[in-house]
């Protein structure tokens, strides 16, 4: 399946492409206001675009009415039909589609089954919880036999950790039965943890499209690597550009970063994740002479997240694995930094400034 | 802002139509103090907040502000900003006049409420926004005005709905360390209701769990992390792997469950007796996955199901057979190191310490439901 689509001169999508492939899984994240629900419609047909096309498979759907794309189409309002049960509701494409009556009793009794939907024929919506609910409306969607699923916020109303078992449920159930699924969300965890490609989008136009893990540890773009997880940033200036290396210098501190492709005298900034960063005691002899006070030293659960002021004012935040016996520092206590080497990342300084480039809202 | 606000709940119960949103809750909160209310949807929350606000009266018991009962008094009077869920902006006022109108309605003159807007604008670094309508603002900016009318208020204790429910995942880390910031900043006391254990963990000076009504923990956020009280709080805050057995032999340091024929756990030492049904608990983060391993304690063969990136961690899914399927938040690092991504489908090991096991008595309901968060 190929999904290909562009836009030209219109403020919400700014000459989009992309191309998803069949039974991918792919999740369209970007902060509030960058377009991604209006991608989401234009393709459902809810929408139309002001130019471009879309295709789904080889056939073009650009002027097709949405009950002509064969899509299942699923929002964060879920809208269960209230005077049916449940198992009406999951039914409710087989019928009217009009198919055999066993045939389609048989086809929603396994679709209940694979969602693991727990719930006698009688239920009605309004007696499920939120997860229910939402599964049943997801098993709705997918007893339709779409081509592609469209998944707008799908666990939006949901509670923290419902929504964290649910959103494996939607990637297991996704792929079990062979479909085709563009998934759009606020939460780049979720997004992450279930996707095959994640596309990033700002403004309107697409950052960056790429494997979790290739955004996540070698963004391209510097707005991917503060979008998608945390990170710390460090402004610099090249001293040194050799094959393999370049060496960064920081109000007179240096920082050795194993990448290359920057000119001696470039503006950088650098990005560094949390985790990437380490903490030693001020006596330890690390390879970064770079010291600080504590600010704030806090147990997250499974990291131990500690704010650092740098002795050249700036911020800088370390996040470690909580291994049960957490390294105990006291707000106050001086620390030197030290970084995993392939955890820096440079990127050319923003022309516009790294606030307006990193912006979220 | 003059002094500070301390809180004690004594027995307090409030009933709807016969069901117990609140089911004798006592507890005390200092003044200063930060807490969390955390708790599953219709767990009470929302229902402890409006309490303390005066906004509805409890069916039974007492509450008290600075050690005064106030369960008579008048929201108005309780020197309390309730900041609800769906906070509403007076869209035809600036966002200076919006968080001016709360010392204005306490008798300041006009210009003394200008003065103090600004002020708190300043503190949510929204200064540059004092003359802009509400619709303006991005959804965190609207948030922060809502704070910052809730603070110009003067009052001295915070009650907040969900402040940041609203807000898309990123932005919402990054304001949760805002708002205790400027809670701290202001020196409020604060109540700030969420059903996010993240948020809660990573900026409450105490959390207190709730769950069906009840109050099931209160404590500091590393106590409720490392010693929970039951198997529904290890699931709720941090999550957790569990696995029902039965107490089959005791050491001096070890106790030994078996969770299947011939599958057996090593925990800490106990107060439970051998025969004792059980539940066998440890933390995600602290299970490994070895790809190569002699099978000593707690070091159990399987095949990994699925690995997915969670930022920090990779989360790796294990089949374990019988015992059922257990899931590891190996850092990426290391993860990468071992080549996890690429071994799914492969038999490797997985692996806790013995200290990082707690031993639940096995709840009276099925486990599924324990662990639920109604």
């Amino acid at each position: 399946m190929n999904v290909r689509k562009g836009f030209r001169d219109i403020v919400a999508l700014d000459n989009v492409s992309l191309e998803v492939k069949d039974r991918e899984y792919i999740s369209i994240i970007g902060p509030s206001g960058c377009g991604k629900s209006t991608l989401l419609k234009c393709l459902a047909g809810i929408m139309k675009q002001d130019s471009g096309r879309i295709l789904i498979g080889d056939r073009e759907v650009t002027d097709l009415p949405p009950e002509q794309r064969h899509l299942g189409y699923m929002f964060q309002e879920i809208a269960l039909f209230p005077q049916m049960s449940a198992w009406e509701n999951v039914g409710y494409g087989p019928r009217v589609r009009g198919e055999d009556r066993k045939h389609a009793r048989q086809f929603v009794s396994q679709i209940i089954e694979m969602a693991r939907l727990n719930i006698g024929r009688g239920t009605y919506p309004d007696e499920l919880s939120g997860g229910a609910r939402q599964k049943t409306a997801l098993a709705r969607a997918i007893a339709a036999e779409p081509q592609l699923m469209l998944l707008d916020e799908p666990l939006g109303a949901l509670d923290a950790n419902v929504r964290l078992v649910l959103r494996y449920e939607l990637r297991r159930l996704v792929k079990e039965l062979g479909l085709t699924a563009i998934h759009v969300t606020h939460d780049q965890e979720e997004a992450m943890s279930i996707s095959d490609r994640l596309v990033i989008m700002k403004a309107g136009r697409i950052v960056e499209v790429g494997t979790p893990l290739e955004l996540y540890l070698s963004p391209k773009q510097l707005f991917t690597a503060n979008f998608l997880g945390e990170a710390n940033f460090i402004p610099g200036t090249v001293e040194e550009s050799n094959s393999g290396h370049i060496v960064v210098s920081v109000n007179g501190w240096k920082l050795s970063v194993p990448r290359s492709g920057f000119a001696r005298g470039e503006r950088v900034v650098i990005a560094v994740r949390p985790e990437m960063v380490f903490l030693a005691s001020a006596e330890h002899e690390g390879n970064i002479e770079w010291t600080g006070v504590v600010t704030e030293h806090v147990l997250l659960g499974d990291c131990v997240r500690t704010e650092i002021e740098l002795e050249n004012g700036a911020r800088m935040v370390s996040q470690m694995p909580n291994r049960g016996t957490p390294p105990v520092k006291n707000v106050g206590e001086r620390v030197r930094i030290d970084f995993a080497p392939e955890g820096l990342i440079p990127y050319q300084f923003p022309a516009q400034g790294l606030d307006v480039e990193l912006a979220l809202e | 802002m003059t002094s500070l606000t301390s809180i004690t709940l004594v027995d307090v119960t409030k009933t709807f139509a016969r069901v117990r949103a609140i089911d004798r809750i006592s507890l005390e909160i200092r003044d200063g103090e930060y807490v969390c209310v955390l708790g599953p949807t219709g767990s009470g929350k929302t229902t402890l907040l409006r309490l303390i606000a005066g906004l509805t009266s409890p069916t039974s018991g007492d509450i008290k502000l600075d050690g005064k009962s106030v369960t008579y008094v008048r929201p108005e009077d309780r020197n309390a900003a309730y900041v609800p869920q769906q906070y509403a902006l007076f869209p035809h006022m600036t966002v200076r006049e919006n968080v001016a109108f709360g010392p204005l309605a306490r008798g300041f003159t006009s210009e003394e409420s200008l003065q103090k807007a600004d002020e708190i604008l300043r503190i949510v670094r929204l200064a540059h926004r004092a003359g802009s309508s509400p619709h303006e603002l991005s959804g965190g900016m609207q948030q922060r005005v809502a704070l910052a009318r809730g603070l110009a208020a003067g009052a001295s204790l915070l009650l907040l709905d969900e402040p940041l429910g609203a807000i898309d995942a990123r932005l919402r880390v990054m304001l949760r360390y805002e708002i205790r910031r400027l809670a701290k900043e202001v020196a409020v006391t604060v109540i700030h209701v969420t059903h996010d254990q993240q948020e809660a963990m990573s900026i409450a000076d105490r959390i207190a769990v709730l769950r069906e009504g009840t109050l099931a923990q209160f404590g500091p956020p590393s106590e409720i992390y490392t010693s929970p009280e039951s198997p529904f709080l290890a699931n709720f805050v941090g999550g957790a792997n569990f696995l029902e057995g039965t107490v089959v032999e005791k050491k001096p340091e070890t106790t030994l469950v078996e969770v299947a024929e011939g599958f057996r756990i090593a925990g800490p030492a106990s107060a439970h007796l051998v025969g004792d049904a059980v539940v066998a608990s440890f933390r995600r983060e602290r299970t490994s996955i070895l790809t190569s391993a002699n099978l000593e304690e707690n070091v159990v063969p399987g095949k990994l199901v699925s690995t997915s990136l969670l930022g920090v961690f990779l989360r790796c899914s294990v089949d374990l057979g019988r015992a059922g399927t257990i899931v590891a938040k190996v850092p990426l690092r290391e993860a990468i190191e071992q080549g996890l991504p690429d071994l799914v489908g492969e038999a490797v090991c997985v692996s806790t310490n013995r200290d990082a096991v707690i031993i639940f008595t096995r709840p009276k309901r099925p486990l599924a439901v324990e662990l639920e968060a109604l």
